[in-house]
């Protein structure tokens, strides 16, 4: 990683040892100035690790974190630029909405009339100016979710860190406020490290996802990099479901029995591979429609799922494959169908 | 529903107000008694002689009972005071440390909410026998009744605190800390308060603790330095009079008012309690 200019906050080489286990293990990243990057993972690779290593509430066992080319691995997490937004939200229960968005600007000894000022602004970027004086308990999941943001953004923080700021919320609420999410932090423009182990949060929220495992980062890209070209089989069932085949080395290049599928050399190095297709890039084939890989398959079950279809279907050895698709679509269980795919739905990973 | 299920209805119904009913006069009875008698006319504690309230004015008259009286609130705030202090400390040190050094201190603190109050009276007279031998320290008195209530209330504040502790969000002082706030400011506009219920009824239950005690006191007091339950202990043996009654019955104001307040303290400050 080279001294680039965009880079706005680096995180070089943190590790973060708990006994014998590292739950952060030499992980670099570079967050651009206003980028969203979001750390996704199951629970336990680290991400929340390495976000409170970032706020200054874990001091790390090694490595150095940056703002602007300013050091602040050292720094209490009272002194540095950035604030955070808790899982559980934090809010101060003994405190009025107001007081809890105003404990922030009261740290830094501003005036009263810039405290209010600033006050009135998140109170209305929340949307919480009705229920200015109403304590936490007093409000609804949503209004929490969106003080704890308010009270987050209070301070122009330089890196606003959000840990799963969705996941204290009901599914129905959670897309709503995902999208509200996504509004203010667009609008503000602040940059931002996001932890969430939810894809579809990473997927909409970040411009940038960085995959951790293990307490390393598996994979970084944009969201549909990552989706798309997933490095290996891991990263790729993260992302929805996944039709897995085997693969094996012949003539050079790779074969995949299933598929009756021949792929040319250079697409895998291995002996043995996995190839992957994703459900949605199947499709059920009529009469004179040709794609580029074609395969029999008979239909086993037949979903409808209301806004699509998915199609359980067994292949010719028996392996057997799902194929989601538009819900008008016919196939009725028992029926043989041609499925056909593009060539560049096929991804070759490795273990 | 049948007649049968009705009558038997009615009959567990009855049953479990009638275990209310016992267990309630149980507690309360001998309290009622206590408050009733000392309106008693008659010098004869059990038998009635007509209403008056000649043994407040006779209280008020008796000099020992109401120094004593003096001498075990004066150390019961104290005491109660600096142990809530020491609990303080000694439940965020219970939450925050880790490993053997936190089995340790539970190990100390929890051993003095077992320890049967004969041996810790006794083995703090040791204690403050030895001092005086050593560095001539003979405060015997009125102090080492306090030290010695300190130093047992402060295992009962500490356990307190630490079980609203555990049970708060430990991301709220964290939260004040991101904010902006030094060490010491999240912890006294955040934490404290977030533990003020503990903080108050710990504080209640070691002052009520201490004015209780009984056994501790007798082993540490110094000459002129008996508490109230030494001097009505001492004057029950020779026949109860019925100040003590009328005594008791303050006491029993005092600290039901001292609860009332406090509970409605809390409902002000922390109504956001789930």
């Amino acid at each position: 990683m080279g001294a680039d200019p965009a880079t706005f906050l680096r995180i070089e080489g943190i590790t973060r040892r708990f006994g014998q286990v590292a739950a952060v293990d030499a992980v670099d990243l570079d967050v651009a100035r206003g980028e969203t990057l979001c750390l996704l993972g199951p629970s336990g690779c680290g991400k929340s690790t390495l976000l409170r290593t970032i706020a200054g509430l874990e001091a790390p066992d090694s490595g150095r974190i940056l703002i602007d080319g300013e050091d602040v691995t050292t720094l209490p997490p009272h002194r540095r630029p950035m604030n955070m937004m808790f899982q559980s939200y934090a809010l101060f229960p003994h405190m009025s909405v107001r007081r809890n968005i105003a404990f922030g600007l009261e740290r830094q000894r501003l005036a009263r009339a810039a405290i209010a000022e600033r006050v009135d602004e998140m109170l209305a970027l929340a949307s919480l100016e009705a229920l200015a004086d109403r304590r936490p308990h007093q409000l609804s999941g949503g209004q929490r979710q969106r003080l704890a943001l308010a009270r987050a953004l209070a301070r122009h923080p330089r890196v606003l860190l959000l840990d799963e700021p969705l996941a204290a919320l009901d599914r129905q609420l959670r897309e709503r406020t995902r999208t509200e999410l996504a509004a203010i932090l667009e609008r503000v423009g602040v940059t931002c490290v996001l932890v969430t182990h939810d894809q579809e949060e990473a997927l909409t929220l970040a411009d940038r996802i960085a995959v951790m495992r293990q307490g390393r980062v598996a994979q970084i890209g944009t969201p549909s990099e990552i989706y798309d070209e997933p490095a290996d089989r891991a990263v790729a069932e993260l992302f929805g479901t996944l039709n897995l085949f085997q693969a094996t080395a012949r003539n050079g290049g790779l074969h995949c029995a299933s598929l009756g599928l021949s792929l040319p050399a250079g697409t895998g190095q291995a002996d043995a591979a996995t190839v992957a297709i994703r459900p949605e890039r199947l499709r059920i084939l009529d009469g004179d429609e040709h794609c580029d890989h074609e395969v029999q398959a008979r239909v086993l079950r037949n979903e409808f799922l209301g806004a699509s279809r998915l199609l359980l279907l067994r292949l010719p050895d028996g392996a057997t494959m799902r194929l989601l698709t538009d819900p008008r679509t016919r196939g009725e269980p028992g029926t043989d169908v041609r499925v056909g795919f593009d060539a560049d739905a096929v991804r070759v990973l490795t273990q | 529903m049948t007649v049968r299920g009705i009558r038997a209805r009615g009959l567990a119904r009855f049953g479990f107000v009638t275990a209310v009913c016992f267990g309630y006069a149980f507690l309360y009875v001998p309290i009622v008694l206590l408050v009733f008698y000392s309106f008693n006319d008659s010098r004869l504690v059990t038998v009635w002689g007509g209403f008056s309230t000649r043994w407040y004015v006779a209280l008020f008259e008796n000099e020992t009972l109401l120094r004593a009286a003096l001498r075990s609130l004066q150390v019961a705030v104290v005491s109660a005071s600096l142990a809530t202090m020491v609990g303080l400390a000694a439940g965020l040190a219970l939450v925050r440390l880790s490993g053997i050094r936190r089995a340790l201190l539970l190990a100390c603190f929890g051993s003095l909410l077992v320890m049967p109050d004969v041996l810790i009276g006794l083995s703090m007279l040791l204690l403050f026998v030895n001092l005086d031998q050593w560095v001539g320290w003979s405060g015997r008195g009125l102090t080492t009744v306090a030290l010695a209530h300190l130093t047992f209330a402060s295992a009962y504040v500490a356990v307190v605190v630490r079980a609203r502790l555990l049970q708060a969000d430990a991301s709220i002082e964290e939260a004040a800390r991101d904010l902006g706030a030094r060490p010491g400011q999240a912890f006294w506009l955040v934490t404290v308060p977030l533990i003020r219920p503990a903080l108050i009824s710990g504080w209640l239950l070691a002052f009520t603790l201490s004015l209780d005690d009984l056994v501790v006191a007798s082993f540490v007091s110094g000459p002129g330095s008996s508490t109230l339950p030494m001097v009505i202990y001492s004057s029950v043996r020779l026949g109860v009079t019925p100040e003590v009654n009328a005594l008791a019955t303050l006491l029993i104001l005092a600290v039901t008012l001292g609860i009332i307040s406090a509970a409605l303290i809390n409902r002000f400050f922390i109504r956001s309690d789930p």
